[in-house]
């Protein structure tokens, strides 16, 4: 389970491709245009003062985007659609005074947004992950996993085996180091690998897969999980 | 002052801070994605009206930036769509002129970059993108998109290898030396440089 190496990283590349030199680009302090965009904007009304209002105005000579025109130009905040991510068509905007009921703000699921995972997990998609086991945590370093691996359903069959598990790790820590308890559950919709406890783990590459495909250890879940690795 | 000068003095002061912070940013970030600066412009306006608008809304401030980044790009769909629509784009195209000032002298290197870029999914350019231009970590990224960090790190870690697989049936040559990569603003950025990666950048993806 390694990562692909190529000749020139694909990443550096893409950055020293970068068609925008960001060094350029003048602060707030020294961009007239900046100053008056701040000064019109905060010069609007805002919610509680205006209720009706949905776009920005038109009659400033910043305001005048062609396209404003037939489009709702506010938006809900947070609401940031998993649809386009999934290849479906992203709807217009909501009107402001509504929020969507098929969309939560990015910041506040307490569980995994639908569409926010790679694939939903059921024994069939199960079935096609690279690796599979039952183990226990050993030790977390960042988003780096360490387990000592109880039994293979599908792997290396190696007695203990480090991956990657963005999102599965807490991470966000006081300045005492516990972790923030509304941090832990805010990613990684619900489940934080933590040392010494035991889970099944399945996922591909080197990534532990969550959104169920990585779970907390029951022993009636682990038959199926060997059930599905069988033959 | 009423309360309500109060609260909107209050909240235009806590609002400056957001704009100062990131007016740049949110700036290239459409400057980027749009092909003339008259469009980037109309991004960044819309996207900080919706945050002036939705200002009690808006995540802990160590997420704005992402939040930002999420707003944008719901706009800059908007944009698109309603430029197909009046059927401008192509003459917007034709009778504006290219970004200017911030632009990279473009390179054989950078073209073949962006042709290879161009054959990917939308949304693999985007992760790309993010992960790169605006060097968002995983669970930046995350808010912006609205997926969760491990939905990201797994598929930016397959929209590099296609765009890495892309780059070498192309015959790319690079454009720097990996020990230049490297050196660049102290962050180790190539692949095998995983355990020299400085500890304040903890949330970039491990290389």
């Amino acid at each position: 389970m390694k990562k692909r190496h190529f000749k020139h990283e694909p990443l550096d590349a893409l950055r020293d491709a970068d068609p925008i030199v960001a060094e350029r680009l003048p602060g707030v302090g020294d961009d007239p245009r900046a100053q008056a965009l701040f000064e019109e904007i905060t010069s609007l009304p805002i919610e509680e003062e205006a209720p009706s209002p949905t776009r920005a105005p038109k009659r400033s000579w910043i305001f005048q985007p062609a396209w404003a025109a037939s489009a709702a130009v506010a938006l809900v905040a947070g609401v940031v659609g998993t649809v386009a991510l999934l290849g479906g068509s992203p709807s217009d905007p909501p009107d402001t005074q509504t929020v969507p009921t098929n969309q939560t703000p990015p910041t506040a699921a307490a569980a995994p947004i639908a569409g926010a995972c790679v694939e939903q997990y059921d024994l069939e998609t199960l079935a096609n992950r690279d690796f599979a086991f039952d183990g226990t945590v050993t030790s977390v370093d960042g988003d780096q996993v360490t387990f000592l691996v109880n039994q293979w359903f599908r792997g290396d069959q190696v007695t203990e085996v480090t991956l990657t598990a963005t999102g599965l790790t807490g991470g966000a820590l006081t300045e005492e180091g516990v972790p923030l308890e509304e941090e832990v559950t805010s990613i990684g919709g619900g489940l934080t690998l933590v040392d010494g406890e035991r889970f099944l783990v399945a996922g591909s590459d080197i990534f532990v897969w969550s959104c169920g495909f990585t779970q907390s250890y029951d022993p009636a879940v682990a038959a199926d999980w060997a059930a599905v690795f069988e033959g | 002052m009423t309360s309500s000068s109060h609260d909107r003095a209050d909240r235009a002061e806590q609002f400056h801070v957001l704009f100062e912070a990131h007016y740049p940013k949110l700036l290239a970030y459409a400057l980027r994605r749009t092909r003339t600066e008259a469009d980037a412009h109309d991004v960044v306006a819309e996207t900080f009206t919706v945050a002036w608008r939705r200002f009690d809304d808006l995540p802990p401030q160590d997420r704005w930036l992402p939040w930002l980044y999420g707003v944008g790009r719901r706009v800059l769909a908007n944009q698109r769509r309603s430029a197909a629509r009046q059927n401008q784009l192509a003459d917007r195209v034709a009778t504006e002129s290219s970004v200017g000032g911030y632009h990279a002298e473009p390179s054989a290197a950078s073209n073949l970059v962006q042709e290879q870029m161009a054959r990917l999914r939308p949304d693999d350019q985007e992760l790309l993108r993010l992960a790169t231009w605006e060097e968002l970590s995983h669970d930046q990224i995350a808010t912006a998109l609205g997926i969760s960090a491990n939905a990201v790190g797994i598929r930016l870690h397959r929209a590099r290898n296609r765009l890495g697989r892309n780059l070498e049936k192309a015959g790319y040559r690079g454009s720097r030396s990996p020990e230049e990569h490297a050196k660049d603003s102290g962050v180790a950025r190539t692949q095998t440089e995983v355990k020299d990666q400085p500890k304040d950048y903890p949330d970039k993806e491990p290389m």
